[in-house]
């Protein structure tokens, strides 16, 4: 085409030799402007040359430009030759083959490492010139009417110019793994562009013949399909067949060398844009050709590559002995070779589909979909192969499933897929531990979800398509989210036909022999994929299909495990539920009721059957608690799992297992007071309170009734306190309720709980330090209570005696002690200073008699004695139970300490009333006891306190 | 002599003329009990005389015996050419089929099927049907192939024979024609083992009855034959060998039943072997009886009859092993001491005993070159009644065996120098029960000394002949004193022996049938009385042209022989080298019979050499390629059998633009080696690169005959080339000095290839075009050193030259015509040698070399030249100034306007010019064409030598041009004007 460039190859005589004539006329030589014009295309990285340069547009619309043919000559290998007819292609074609093979063998004998700047040079003449003349020959087929013998000799210089290049994939390796890193080529790259310039300029050319001389026959010669697999004789076909066949063994030399065996996608299947603008060209022009009639689509094209790939028998290396034509070609060529057919197939899949999503080909091909065009025919059969293969690892199926989930992500949702795999994995249901990869134990072994919000919070991940944990997913969870992906799409969209038959070919898996069958983690895999089913599509359906199938375990022939199984499978499913505002109580019903036998079974159960029981038991306190937990509100039933068999369980179980149950059901109750607290009353619709009315009802009558019965055990848990206080403010904040009989009011359970001499002191404590800090409550005692300020203080003076020294809880009612007026009004008169909290006590009592002291006159002496004798007035029966049992010995200690001080300070303010001597009775009960017993368990102050307090009397 | 009148004997076919029923009778035919006239008897004897008298006295010539045969056949059968040559002119029946009993055997086939060579051309040149068949659907051709494939090696003159006759029989079948050149060419095929020279052809006889024949005819072949003709073969030559016992005086009856007995009882030996015992019966008896039938010399006819018997059985067993000269020497040997030959060596009519199993004197000396260095000989001796038996001594001349033996035979001629071919080397007389003793006399130390020839250094001198100063002998002392004690014994006894009766004479038969080299039946004796037990399997080393087979011989029941061995090595040579070879077996130097059993031979591990009998007649290409692959583990392509077997025929491969790489290419680079017929050879867009140009080197020079190569864009740089060089130009072994044409167009030459270039033409002589089109040539070509391009072009028979489509440019294309050598140049092409849009000076580097006075240049091709206007007075002027210019083509330079085809048109039109023929394609031609240039080629056409052939393109060309030119055109060559015109193009021819 352009003359410098034909003269580099040949490079100028050096002078020596020369005449002078002859060194003028090379000069005079001059480029005729017609040779200037456009560079000839040929694939260039990074450019989309054969896109952009307008060349598929011309060879899909025929739109050519003949200007060349107004020109009587053209350049071709750096001769000129008449531009009009087609008499000189014989010696084209062997100028062409001669420059090919000039190329290559130059490229063969080139190293990676060498990079000539003549040799790359050479290249890319070489290139150019083999570019210009195939165009050249393209624009002589488009734009002259040709002969059929002349058509003839085209394509057989065509053919054999394909087999005189060679395959592709029959290039030395140093070649196929050249991958171009900046614009300027080596030789190996420039031979390997130049297999692409060729095979790609050869088969539209072929095109452009086979659609414009439709009629001739061309005669296919030589350049056949050994193989009989493709009857169809177009040459197109066999020449894209093979063409394919090349670019796949070049993605398998790279699949082999490059890519990452463990997460393929992350790797290209295109060494360079070349590869992929080929590929891209292919696709176009086979899908122009099918949308036109004429030919296979695309991946039709590449089905025959696959197909003959999957059933490649890698150990057969028999070698076809008699060929009938040494120009065939043979396909698969000889140096394919995989072990790993279908990584190397999904992969392609995944990279070739990629393509149609392609921007620049809406440039090219009108009406363009940049959806990408599914091909589940052909991944079906390579999941099929997968499946086929004896002894696949789990990490090659992670691997290969999730391509597919990649790959399908943008493909359309495919039933035939989904059956293909679920054919494949209920079969595998049992079989845990091939899912477990072989390289990383962990990851295998944590697939079975401990608790109900794993299992839920896992579920969701999948159906969601949250790829963070997807690398740690065993392929059948993987299926599981490509089943949920497919399965969300129809829904979706309606296609409820669909969505029967795959949830028919699930559910005809089970029945109940199969069912008996399944292990724990089979049982586990069989509730994940419900429930991620349930997730995607009818919730309903679903879960009542799963319940059918827990139905058809016998409860009593299958192991705890199991049974743990099918719990945490039902409050997952409540879960699912109460996430999509859907009544439970349908499962709710059938947990609560074996949820009684079990708590009946475990109240009569040995040790060992306890601990199985009690897992059981565990799991439902936990699905308990994240069903209510994750509600908006409590409208969806969740009452039902609060039945009477929990009161049971709370009255026989351990204390150690106590704490568990009631820190549930504390997080039930203050779960239902967040709710009821923040739901305005009114919007209540009928159904609503109904349910709020249930829920408070169970509350009330199996949990409140433990609560006070075990508040007046020795040893109450802390938390009781909590629910103590939690119930009252329900009774505080409640309603006026709808006749709950159980229900009480809240004074009715203040009193009780801080007051009560039935109750635990702790109890009461915690109680009142839980209740005191809340406005709310002091303000409901200002107005049912008339003295509420004695009454607290009295109370608070109980806990004074009982608390030990620096106690938090003491310390938090102190605090609120100190804001109630009465009490302020003390300390403000006695104009004590007081810092430390825990003086708080003691100060009070000093205050107390400082105030008396001041008092000078005697009514209001009188008086004063008559606002503080409340306070103390429970002392003695505050103290009773513990001097009685002269024990715990720090309650005995602070009780003296506190007598002590009481006596010593206020002994005259409560020495009142005839027979009430308090400040005696308590002085002799104390003393009594001390003389029956060691002194020294008697701390040093309260022996001090009590001499002082005789002193006084 | 039980002769009649026979009157009655007149057959139509015989009287042709009342004048011949005249002279019928006159003459009264007496025919003997096989209804044999006199004219057969003398045909049958030879007797030129005698049948001369015999048809001018009128006796008719087309006379059929009882049999059918008629004289004619006796003759032919019989191998007299005077004889044959004087009934032909006298008007027998060329192609007589016989009678009904004869199998359709014409005279032809009757002579082809004994191998006369001469006869058979004889024949031929007298207009014999070629291709007329017998019974057996056998034609001459196939007698003569079948006896040659039985055939060991031929002696060279032998056969160039034998070539010429099957290429005349081929020449004259539709089926084969076109082949026949080829195998007359491959007679001139140098063999290694065959010497350029023949010594034995200047001692062979020189009477004018001599006749060629194949040699080694052997038994085998003869068996062969047999199958088809076995009844017609009884048929005749029972009656035959009857007949002469009655009319030959000295048979007696008696003699005869015992020749009968004798045979039956040698059958029944023979039916030892494995052979078709009946067959080989049927042959012998035929053989035997037409040989007696020959015997010439009643005086010696007792003796001679026996030594008939005896040899005709010693030839049944002899034929495997036929080529080996010292078996001839062997034969030779006991054929004088047994028969008295005093004489009847001499004549001629020895050659009806060669005829059974003949051999040429050639291949002893080539066995003798080979293994002159490694002489060994072979000595048995059979203990008392047995007889001395064969010895191999390759000795210049003679061998030791032939002394000691005619040494005890006095009446031994001296004419046992010469060459005749004489079978039965088996001396061995003795019955079976005689046990052998064999000596073996290696005589690898040279000074080890004649003990032999000491001994019977006086008993030798009878024949001068055979002492031969050269001669050494070795052996081992201890066997050297058994021959010693049993020579003189036993050679007698022979005598008694052979003379004695059946008896003896069945136990010739027998040990001829299982040993003609006597060593093996003495192992075998050794064998059984060492009491070794065979081993059932053994590796034997089998030396092959210098390749070492190892052949494991499983041998369960011990009757693997020689023969196997052989054909067992030859398969797996064959199977590696693609060359298939026939091969002998021996040791140390002496051959073993084929029949031989290597079990009792040859131990585990034991070295055997082989003797390559021949390997010329190479099997089909096809098979070779389809082998190769095999070999090769490469795919076998059905197109290219397809091709090779055209090529058989057609003498022409063309696998062009198969793009076959060189690996691929080996297979039939196997194919195609020694394949004589080879001759064009063209793998043009191939990719074989120089590695395959390498391997083509290899092969090429058993290739001889091939005269046209293209190797054209086969990826073939300089490097390639200089592998051609090194091949052509072998002091040893030149290779392609018959070409004639070679095409290295469109490889990646470049510019250093002229000193590589030079040598191929230095090394081809008949070179007489050469194209280097597209070899990326461009001035630079020139710049180191032209002078050997120019020594060799001017020292080559070049005549067209191409160089088309490299960047001579003007100064290339300068130093390009400066080495031409004018005179021989004929044609040369210089298209697209200029690269520049003019072309400058390069009009005037043409113009002078054309204008020389002894430019015999005829084609001038000149397309894509750039040519102009400035070019255009250059350009007419070339017909006048190129006396000899016939064609010019100056197509593709679309500046040259519409003047320049007028001013061609004059100035060719002048008487010196000769140019007929002009293209002018794709120029700048235009529509319409002026009246001048109608004119000029009008003038033109009215010239001496008017244009024959006129192309050209011409733009936008209009009708009336089209009609104008047609009707000149038309006017000029009338019914012969052949014109063709379409859009811009005009093509205008004169049909011959």
């Amino acid at each position: 085409m352009n003359m410098d460039r034909g003269e580099s190859l040949t490079p100028p005589v050096s002078p020596v030799g020369l005449s002078i004539e002859d060194l003028i006329e090379s000069e005079q030589i001059e480029v005729e402007e017609d040779n200037i014009e456009r560079e000839t295309i040929c694939f260039t990285c990074g450019e989309d040359s054969y896109f952009n340069g307008g060349y598929m547009r011309g060879l899909l619309k025929s739109n050519h430009h003949d200007n060349i043919f107004n020109q009587k000559e053209i350049s071709l290998f750096s001769h000129t030759w008449p531009s009009m007819n087609c008499e000189n292609f014989d010696r084209l074609f062997l100028m062409m083959r001669q420059q090919i093979g000039d190329l290559q063998s130059t490229a063969v004998i080139s190293r990676l490492s060498f990079i000539n700047d003549s040799d790359s040079l050479q290249g890319n003449t070489v290139r150019q010139q083999v570019c210009s003349f195939l165009q050249y020959v393209l624009d002589y087929v488009q734009s002259q009417h040709i002969s059929k013998n002349d058509i003839q000799s085209i394509v057989n210089g065509l053919q054999t110019v394909l087999l005189h290049i060679g395959r592709l994939s029959e290039l030395p390796n140093h070649i196929l793994h050249t991958t171009s890193i900046g614009s300027k080529l080596t030789i190996s790259e420039h031979c390997l562009h130049l297999h692409l310039d060729v095979y790609w300029r050869i088969l539209s050319i072929i095109h452009t013949i086979e659609v414009k001389y439709s009629d001739c026959g061309i005669n296919v010669g030589g350049y056949f399909n050994s193989d009989d697999q493709y009857d169809n004789t177009s040459l197109f076909n066999n020449i894209l067949h093979s063409i394919l066949w090349d670019l796949t063994c070049l993605a398998n030399v790279r699949y082999i060398s490059k890519v990452n065996r463990d997460d393929p996608m992350e790797t290209t299947m295109f060494g360079c844009s070349c590869i992929k603008e080929i590929w891209t060209l292919i696709l176009v022009i086979t899908d122009w050709r099918s949308n036109t009639h004429i030919g296979e689509s695309f991946w039709i094209s590449f089905h025959h590559i696959l197909k003959s790939c999957l059933d490649l028998d890698i150990t057969d290396t028999s070698m076809l002995m008699e060929v009938d034509d040494c120009r065939s070609v043979k396909n698969p060529p000889d140096t394919f070779k995989t072990d790993d057919v279908v990584g190397l197939n999904l992969w392609m899949l995944y990279h070739l589909s990629s393509l149609y999503a392609q921007t620049l080909l809406s440039t090219v091909v009108n009406n363009w979909s940049s959806k990408p065009v599914s091909n589940y025919h052909d991944l079906e059969a390579v999941i099929k192969k997968l499946f086929a293969t004896p002894n696949v690892s789990e990490s090659t199926l992670k691997k290969h499933l999730r391509t597919c989930l990649y790959l399908t992500n943008d493909w359309e949702p495919n039933t035939r897929l989904l059956i293909t795999l679920w054919d494949f994995y209920y079969k595998r249901l049992n079989q845990n531990d091939s899912y477990q990869s072989s390289r990383s134990t962990l990851d295998g072994l944590a697939c079975m979800d401990t608790s109900v919000v794993s299992m839920y919070d896992r579920c969701l991940q999948w159906t969601q398509a949250h790829l963070d944990s997807l690398k740690k997913d065993t392929s059948y969870q993987i299926f599981i989210r490509i089943l949920c992906q497919h399965l969300g799409k129809l829904y979706r969209n309606g296609s409820t036909q669909e969505w029967k038959q795959v949830k028919g070919r699930i559910y005809s898996k089970f029945h109940a022999r199969r069912l008996q069958e399944l292990m724990e983690c089979g049982l586990y895999n069989l509730t994940v994929l419900f429930v991620s089913l349930g997730m995607t599509a009818d919730l309903e359906d679903v879960s009542s299909k799963l319940c059918d199938f827990y139905d058809m375990l016998d409860i009593n022939a299958i192991t705890y495990a199991k049974r743990c199984v099918i719990w945490r499978g039902a409050f997952t499913l409540m879960l699912v539920y109460v996430s999509q505002d859907m009544d439970i109580s349908f499962l709710a019903d059938k947990m609560s009721s074996t949820f009684e036998h079990v708590v009946n079974d475990y109240e009569t159960a040995g040790i060992d059957n306890k601990h199985n029981l009690w897992k059981l038991i565990l799991i439902y306190l936990e699905g308990l608690e994240e069903v209510v937990e994750s509600s908006k509100n409590i409208l969806q039933s969740q009452y039902k799992l609060l039945g009477p068999a929990l009161h049971k369980l709370l009255t026989i179980c351990s204390e150690q297992e106590l704490r568990t149950t009631l820190s549930t059901l504390h997080a039930v109750i203050t779960k239902y007071r967040e709710i009821i607290t923040k739901t305005p009353r009114n919007s209540l619709d009928v159904k609503s309170s109904l349910q709020y009315a249930e829920f408070s009802c169970v509350l009330w009558r199996n949990v409140y009734s433990f609560v006070v019965d075990h508040s007046q055990t020795l040893t109450p848990p802390p938390i009781l306190a909590d629910m103590a206080a939690t119930f009252c403010l329900l009774a505080l904040n409640n309603f006026e309720d709808e006749g709950n009989d159980r229900k009480k009011s809240f004074l009715e359970i203040f009193k009780y709980f801080s007051v009560s001499e039935k109750v635990n002191t702790s109890i009461s404590c915690n109680f009142l330090s839980l209740l005191l800090p809340c406005d709310e409550v002091l303000t409901r005692l200002q107005t049912e209570l008339s003295n509420y300020e004695q009454f607290i203080i009295n109370i608070w003076f109980r806990c004074c005696l009982i608390l030990p020294h620096g106690s938090t809880v003491l310390q938090n009612i102190t605090r609120c002690v100190k804001k109630l007026p009465q009490f302020n009004d003390i300390m403000m008169q006695s104009e004590l200073v007081w810092d430390d909290i825990d003086e708080v006590p003691v100060l009070f009592l000093k205050g107390l008699e400082k105030i008396h002291k001041k008092i000078e006159n005697w009514q209001e002496k009188m008086k004063f004695q008559q606002q503080i004798i409340p306070y103390f007035t429970d002392v003695l029966k505050y103290i009773n139970p513990v001097i009685k049992s002269w024990s715990p010995v720090d309650v005995v200690n602070k009780i003296y300490l506190m007598t002590g001080f009481l006596i010593k300070y206020c002994a005259k303010l409560i020495y009142v009333r005839v027979g009430t001597i308090v400040a005696m009775v308590v002085a002799d009960k104390l003393i009594h006891i001390s003389v029956d017993t060691i002194v020294a368990m008697v701390t040093v102050d309260a022996i001090v306190a009590m001499v002082v307090a005789d002193k006084l009397i | 002599m039980n002769s009649k009148p026979s009157f009655q004997f007149i057959h139509n076919n015989w009287v042709p003329s009342g004048i011949r029923v005249y002279h019928l009778l006159l003459v009264s035919i007496q025919r003997n009990d096989f209804g044999e006239t006199p004219l057969h008897r003398a045909c049958i004897k030879g007797d030129l005389r005698k049948v001369k008298e015999l048809i001018q006295e009128g006796h008719p010539v087309n006379v059929q015996d009882h049999s059918g045969w008629i004289p004619l056949h006796e003759a032919a059968n019989n191998n007299w050419y005077d004889v044959t040559e004087y009934l032909l002119q006298h008007g027998a029946d060329i192609n007589h089929r016989g009678g009904e009993k004869c199998g359709g055997m014409t005279p032809l086939i009757d002579a082809a099927n004994v191998g006369w060579l001469d006869i058979v051309e004889l024949l031929l040149k007298y207009g014999a049907k070629a291709w007329a068949k017998d019974d057996h659907q056998m034609t001459a051709l196939d007698y003569l192939i079948k006896l040659r494939e039985g055939e060991g090696k031929l002696d060279r003159q032998t056969e160039i024979k034998y070539n010429n006759i099957v290429g005349m029989l081929k020449e004259k079948n539709p089926a084969y024609r076109g082949v026949s050149r080829n195998k007359i060419l491959s007679q001139l095929k140098t063999s290694a083992l065959v010497p350029e020279t023949d010594p034995a052809s200047g001692t062979q006889p020189t009477t004018s009855t001599r006749v060629n024949k194949i040699t080694g005819h052997g038994r085998n072949s003869i068996i062969d034959d047999s199958d088809s003709e076995t009844e017609d073969q009884i048929s005749r030559a029972t009656p035959n060998r009857t007949n002469q016992d009655n009319s030959e005086d000295t048979m007696k009856e008696d003699d005869s039943e015992n020749y009968y007995t004798m045979d039956t009882d040698s059958l029944n030996s023979m039916d030892i072997d494995d052979e078709s015992a009946t067959d080989a019966y049927k042959n012998a008896i035929s053989n035997i009886g037409r040989s007696a039938k020959q015997l010439s010399q009643p005086s010696k006819l007792d003796k001679a009859k026996r030594s008939q018997k005896s040899k005709a059985s010693a030839l049944i067993t002899e034929e495997e092993f036929i080529e080996n000269d010292w078996l001839v020497n062997d034969i030779k040997t006991v054929k004088s001491k047994k028969v008295d030959v005093n004489g009847y060596l001499s004549t001629g009519q020895i050659r009806k005993r060669s005829r059974s199993g003949s051999i040429s004197p050639d291949p002893r000396f080539d066995r003798r070159k080979s293994d002159y260095s490694n002489r060994k000989k072979r000595l048995k001796i059979v203990e008392s009644d047995s007889d001395t038996n064969d010895d191999d001594n390759n000795n210049d001349d003679d061998d030791c065996e032939h002394e000691i033996i005619t040494s005890a035979n006095p009446i031994c001629d001296t004419n046992l120098n010469d060459d005749e071919m004489i079978n039965s080397d088996e001396i061995n007389r003795s019955d079976d029960e005689l046990p052998a003793v064999d000596i073996n006399m290696n005589d690898h130390i040279d000074d080890d000394d004649l003990d032999i020839l000491d001994v019977y250094q006086d008993i030798n001198l009878t024949s001068q002949s055979v002492s031969v100063p050269s001669q050494r002998l070795k052996k081992k002392s201890q066997k050297q004193l058994k021959l010693t004690d049993f020579a003189a014994p036993q050679i007698s006894s022979t005598q008694i022996n052979s003379k004695k009766d059946k008896n003896s004479l069945t136990g010739d038969m027998r040990t001829l049938s299982a040993i003609p080299a006597s060593q093996p039946v003495v192992m075998a004796q050794s064998a059984v009385d060492g009491d070794v037990s065979k081993t059932s399997v053994i590796k034997v080393k089998v030396n092959i042209e210098g390749v070492l087979l190892l052949i494991p011989v499983i041998d369960k029941d011990g009757d693997k022989t020689f023969e196997w061995l052989a054909d067992e090595a030859a398969k797996r040579y064959y199977k590696m080298k693609g060359v298939k070879l026939k091969l002998t077996l021996g040791k140390d130097g002496a051959h073993f019979s084929p029949e031989d059993l290597v079990s009792l031979m040859l131990a585990d591990n034991d070295l055997v050499e082989s003797f390559v009998d021949s390997k010329d007649e190479q099997p089909p290409m096809v098979d070779t390629y389809k082998m190769a692959c095999q070999t090769t583990k490469t795919v076998c392509y059905k197109n290219i059998c397809t091709l090779l077997q055209t090529c058989e025929v057609s003498g022409k491969l063309n696998l062009m633009d198969l793009v076959l790489k060189s690996q691929r290419f080996q297979p039939v680079l196997k194919s195609i080696q020694h394949q004589t017929c080879l001759r064009e050879l063209n793998i043009r867009g191939n990719r074989l690169g120089d590695t395959g140009l390498e391997n083509l080197c290899k092969v090429i020079n058993t290739i001889p005959n091939i005269t046209l190569l293209c190797i054209a864009c086969n990826d073939i740089t300089t490097q390639g080339l200089k592998c051609l060089v090194s091949t052509v130009s072998d002091v040893n072994k030149k290779s392609l000095q018959s070409l004639t044409t070679l095409d290295i167009s469109y490889n990646p030459l470049y510019d250093d290839c002229l000193s590589t270039l030079a040598s191929v033409i230095n090394g081809l002589p008949k070179l007489t075009r050469l194209n280097i089109s597209s070899c990326q040539v461009t001035t630079k070509f020139f710049h180191s050193e032209r002078l050997p391009l120019q020594v060799a072009l001017q020292g080559s028979n070049l005549q067209h030259f191409d160089v088309s489509f490299n960047h001579l440019e003007t100064v290339g294309v300068e130093l390009f015509m400066k080495c031409q050598n004018p005179t021989k140049i004929l044609s040369l092409d210089l298209s697209g040698t200029m690269s520049g849009t003019r072309s400058s000076q390069f009009y005037r580097h043409i113009y002078n070399y054309c204008s020389q006075d002894f430019c015999s240049l005829q084609e001038l091709t000149l397309r894509q030249c750039h040519l102009c206007e400035q070019d255009v007075d250059f350009l007419v002027r070339l017909p006048t100034v190129c006396k000899n210019l016939q064609k010019l083509d100056i197509s593709g330079n679309s500046r040259l306007t519409n003047h320049v085809l007028q001013q061609l048109f004059q100035s060719s039109a002048c008487d010196t010019s000769n140019l007929d023929e002009l293209r002018a394609k794709q120029c700048g031609f235009q529509s319409p064409l002026s009246s001048d240039l109608l004119d000029s080629l009008n003038e033109k056409l009215a010239a001496r030598i008017p244009l024959r052939s006129v192309e050209f393109t011409c733009f936008k060309l209009e009708k009336l041009d089209v009609d104008s030119l047609k009707q000149v055109w038309t006017d000029k060559f009338k019914d012969l004007a052949h014109f063709v015109s379409n859009d811009n193009y005009i093509k205008m021819t004169v049909a011959d």
